[in-house]
């Protein structure tokens, strides 16, 4: 599921880019699997089919989603990070319950990192 | 093999109104979505607006297929030979889902601020059975084949239309017509062909249209897709089991026609007076063709019975009974 808000500064297509790239990426879409087609999101979100289109076409360019001719559109990115999701479900739980908002919680992770 | 095709779809029709039977009496194929409150003046001018659009296309399709198929004040030339009876209710039909396909089918009104969409691919079977599909489309594929069996054994008759049935017997031939050769086939193949690709429009219009913005209609927008497109592929299948069962009929009755003979020799009838005069000529009924012919008017007519209840579920299902549940659950809500 994904939304676009009026009221966001961020253009339509930018919304839909970066949502659909965080879905792919956190495996919640995952490899193979189809996407709507451009005419039917556009329709869903009362947007112009262009808009949906250009934000295809850059998940296309960062190798997101691949769209063949009478076969759609489908997620080609493998997540790298797939086998680490349960671990990180459940650091985000801990994080959660101690307190730490996204962003601190991202200091942490890379505090540890190095 | 003519036998064969019509009793096919015959066991096929009777699969398809049991299928719906037992799952109309679990009441799981179109269960009554849960819905908020709030949502209620939107539901109930949708739901109003989805039955407006499907008693419409109904009343067309039982208006135009009546006046068509039976002709009841005599507007077909004459010349037409019976070609505007065994169309009237493909036409009927195909009308009837232009109707439905000539606007949004389902249309929830437009939102401003945040929209939402779900990212599930919908297409024209998204939103029934498989089976739902299959069972009508096997059913097409039957009547084309029987129509092609019916055309390649036509012949012409006095005006040179493939439109007769003749069969060798001793010293001659028998030939009978109305027979649904290449006369009526051709253009009942070419009307079914064109049902089928309206029934695929009004499915492609379904599965097109935008979903609510509110995630929380989903469930309502659901069962209004589900049964719009119920509906279509019962109409459409009422109409194609119709005509299929006037054309297997009229077969029937043209062959068992030309296998019925009757002799020189008197008919005799053995009774409590003894050997008694039953008529002049005793019948003779060539075999297999006589049995053939029966069968198929027997088959033909048991279509026209599967038609009327595939009717009648069609019916049924215009009322959107799912949203009376719907009324009342949020009337004890409020």
């Amino acid at each position: 599921m994904i939304t676009v808000d009026d009221a966001n500064p961020t253009p339509p297509y930018e919304q839909i880019r970066s949502q659909l790239a965080s879905l792919i990426n956190a495996g919640s879409l995952a490899f193979g699997e189809r996407l709507p087609t451009v005419r039917q999101l556009a329709a869903d979100l009362r947007l112009a089919p262009g808009t949906v289109a250009r934000a295809y076409t850059e998940l296309e360019a960062q190798g997101l989603i691949e769209s063949k001719r009478g076969a759609g559109t489908r997620v080609s990115a493998h997540v790298e990070a797939a086998p680490m999701l349960g671990e990180t479900a459940a650091f985000v739980t801990a994080a959660r319950a101690t307190g730490l908002d996204l962003e601190a919680a991202i200091v942490a992770v890379r505090a540890a990192w190095t | 093999m003519f036998g064969l095709l019509s009793l096919s779809l015959v066991v096929l029709g009777g699969v398809v109104v049991v299928l719906i039977a037992l799952r109309s009496r679990s009441r799981g194929d179109i269960p009554a979505p849960i819905i908020e409150p709030r949502f209620a003046v939107d539901v109930a001018a949708q739901v109003q607006r989805t039955r407006g659009r499907l008693t419409l296309a109904l009343v067309l399709f039982v208006a135009i297929g009546f006046v068509a198929t039976l002709d009841p004040m005599g507007l077909q030339p004459r010349s037409w030979l019976g070609l505007g009876n065994a169309l009237g209710l493909a036409v009927a039909a195909i009308i009837a889902g232009l109707v439905l396909a000539a606007s949004p089918i389902v249309s929830w009104p437009r939102a401003e601020g945040v929209r939402t969409a779900d990212l599930v691919p919908r297409s024209g079977g998204s939103f029934g059975p498989r089976w739902g599909f299959a069972l009508p489309l096997a059913s097409a594929g039957i009547l084309i084949l029987f129509l092609l069996v019916t055309g390649l054994t036509s012949v012409p008759d006095d005006l040179g239309l493939y439109r007769a049935f003749t069969v060798e017997i001793v010293g001659g031939s028998s030939t009978a017509s109305p027979y649904p050769g290449w006369f009526y086939g051709v253009p009942v193949i070419a009307a079914t062909l064109v049902l089928a690709g309206v029934v695929l429009l009004v499915l492609n219009r379904v599965a097109a249209a935008p979903r609510p913005a509110n995630p929380d209609l989903y469930p309502v927008d659901d069962a209004l897709r589900r049964s719009v497109t119920r509906f279509i592929m019962l109409l459409s299948s009422s109409a194609l089991l119709a005509y299929f069962g006037g054309v297997a009929a009229i077969a029937g009755n043209a062959t068992s026609n030309t296998a019925s003979q009757w002799t020189e020799s008197p008919d005799w009838q053995v009774s409590s007076e003894g050997v008694v005069l039953a008529g002049d000529y005793l019948p003779l009924y060539l075999q297999p063709t006589y049995a053939i012919g029966i069968v198929e008017s027997i088959v033909g007519i048991a279509l026209l019975a599967l038609a009327i209840v595939l009717l009648v579920f069609a019916a049924a299902t215009s009322t959107l009974r799912w949203a009376t549940v719907v009324a009342e659950s949020e009337t004890i809500a409020a």
